[in-house]
């Protein structure tokens, strides 16, 4: 009986409240990878979004349109990073705290439809452009097309895509309107948002093929993250 | 005239002749199906010819020039090199034998000679088209079209081009820059060749 009982860490045991303290941090241990899983699905997918600490409810209500545009649940769409959590989980920024109207807002949608549909239009787009039917004109599309679609296709076989990898053009309808469901509740969240809690960038997200490969996935970029950091 | 002789003796062979059959049995199926009375545009089937068996037009299923090239490269160099023809695709393609073997070979020409006194050469590249491995997700003209979202019956002459240079260079799910690459060099080969022997299409370079 005790030896089938799942270990923890002390890191794990340190964790508190729904928004625990960065300070925890330093005795995160990479090895209990377990942990981290259950970090990621309590604290990161799970509870009230720190930046919507004061508005649960606009959040609540814009992630209802979203789904609704996307014919996906609400529960499928999730706020991660600073803004979920109250302090940042990327490499070089690794434990600062989120800032209101400065901050990133980073989703992540868990819908094994919605990533079938953008999947299909990412395949179709890397196998135009890589038969050079395709062809970059803008500035941007020249410097990033060649990167996006090694990194779009290995993405896929890790099950997500990433909002902003898809290329805007008619033939990708999916995407285009993923596009724009997301300045539209981009808008909508600001147009209800007190101007100092407002989201000044655009939104981009990830969609995963399900929450499980999600949370496996976030887990793994917050172990790489924290051996990153700048005081490692 | 030797190898159409030849083709035909091998024919009354029994396992060559319930081929003939299964072959046969295929294309009239196909013929009677709505593949073949799709509109493709007809600068796909010319790419494909330029591409895969230039000679297509006047030979009788198997292409003597092709061999002797094959045979003499073998010979001088130890390289073997591809001679054939459209028919003769469309044979491994149905008989699903791909196997290295003589007894393979001889019996594919004799069924593709067999196969081109019986039906058109339009028939054939059609039917061919529509059943090549053009790549992942890409079995057939239709497939491939898909894949690419290209617009089979207004096809241009690059379009054209590129799905001909899938049928040497297969596209895998995820194609690489290295993939991209090759299928460029090959398709402004086939290109080029279009502009040349093309005829008609030679006006839209």
């Amino acid at each position: 009986m005790v030896e089938s009982m799942p270990r923890i860490s002390e890191w794990g045991l340190s964790l508190s409240g729904q928004y625990p303290d960065p300070k925890v941090w330093p005795s995160y241990s990479p090895n209990f990878k377990s942990d981290a899983v259950r970090f990621v699905r309590l604290w990161l997918t799970e509870g009230i979004p720190f930046a919507f600490q004061k508005f649960p409810i606009i959040f609540e209500v814009g992630r209802e349109e979203l789904a609704e545009r996307l014919d996906i649940s609400p529960k499928a769409v999730n706020l991660i990073g600073s803004a979920r959590i109250g302090y940042s989980f990327a490499p070089q920024k690794f434990g600062v705290e989120f800032e209101a109207g400065k901050s990133d807002f980073d989703f992540f949608i868990a819908s094994e439809s919605l990533f079938n549909r953008l999947r299909e239009d990412a395949e179709l787009w890397i196998s135009r452009y890589r038969a050079g039917l395709a062809i970059p004109t803008k500035a941007h599309e020249l410097k990033y097309w060649p990167e996006n679609a090694d990194t779009l296709a290995k993405n896929i076989r890790y099950g997500f895509v990433s909002s902003w990898m898809l290329p805007l053009y008619a033939r990708y309808e999916h995407s285009i309107l993923l596009s724009a469901a997301l300045t539209t509740f981009r808008a909508n969240l600001n147009e209800r948002l007190p101007s100092e809690y407002r989201v000044k960038k655009d939104i981009g997200v990830r969609i995963y093929k399900n929450v499980d490969t999600a949370i496996s996935k976030i887990a793994h970029d917050l172990t790489s993250a924290w051996r990153m950091r700048p005081e490692a | 005239m030797l190898v159409s002789h030849a083709s035909r003796i091998l024919a009354m062979l029994p396992p060559v002749r319930r081929d003939i059959e299964l072959v046969s049995q295929k294309m009239n199926s196909f013929l009677s199906g709505p593949a073949f009375h799709s509109e493709v545009s007809s600068c796909i089937f010319e790419a494909i010819i330029i591409a895969e068996d230039r000679r297509f037009r006047n030979h009788q299923g198997v292409d003597g020039f092709a061999v002797i090239r094959a045979a003499v490269q073998y010979i001088l160099n130890g390289r073997v090199s591809g001679a054939s023809t459209i028919e003769q695709q469309l044979v491994r393609t149905w008989r699903r034998r791909y196997e290295l073997s003589i007894r393979r070979k001889i019996s594919e020409i004799a069924i593709a000679c067999t196969l081109s006194a019986r039906y058109s050469k339009n028939e054939i590249v059609s039917a061919y088209a529509h059943c090549a491995y053009f790549g992942w997700h890409a079995s057939g003209i239709g497939a491939v079209s898909k894949r690419l979202n290209i617009d089979i019956q207004s096809a241009s002459p690059s379009d054209a081009a590129t799905i001909a240079a899938m049928l040497k260079l297969p596209m895998p799910r995820f194609p690489t820059s290295k993939y991209s690459e090759r299928l460029a060099i090959r398709k402004n080969y086939i290109l080029l060749h279009m502009s040349r022997y093309g005829g008609k299409y030679a006006k839209d370079f």
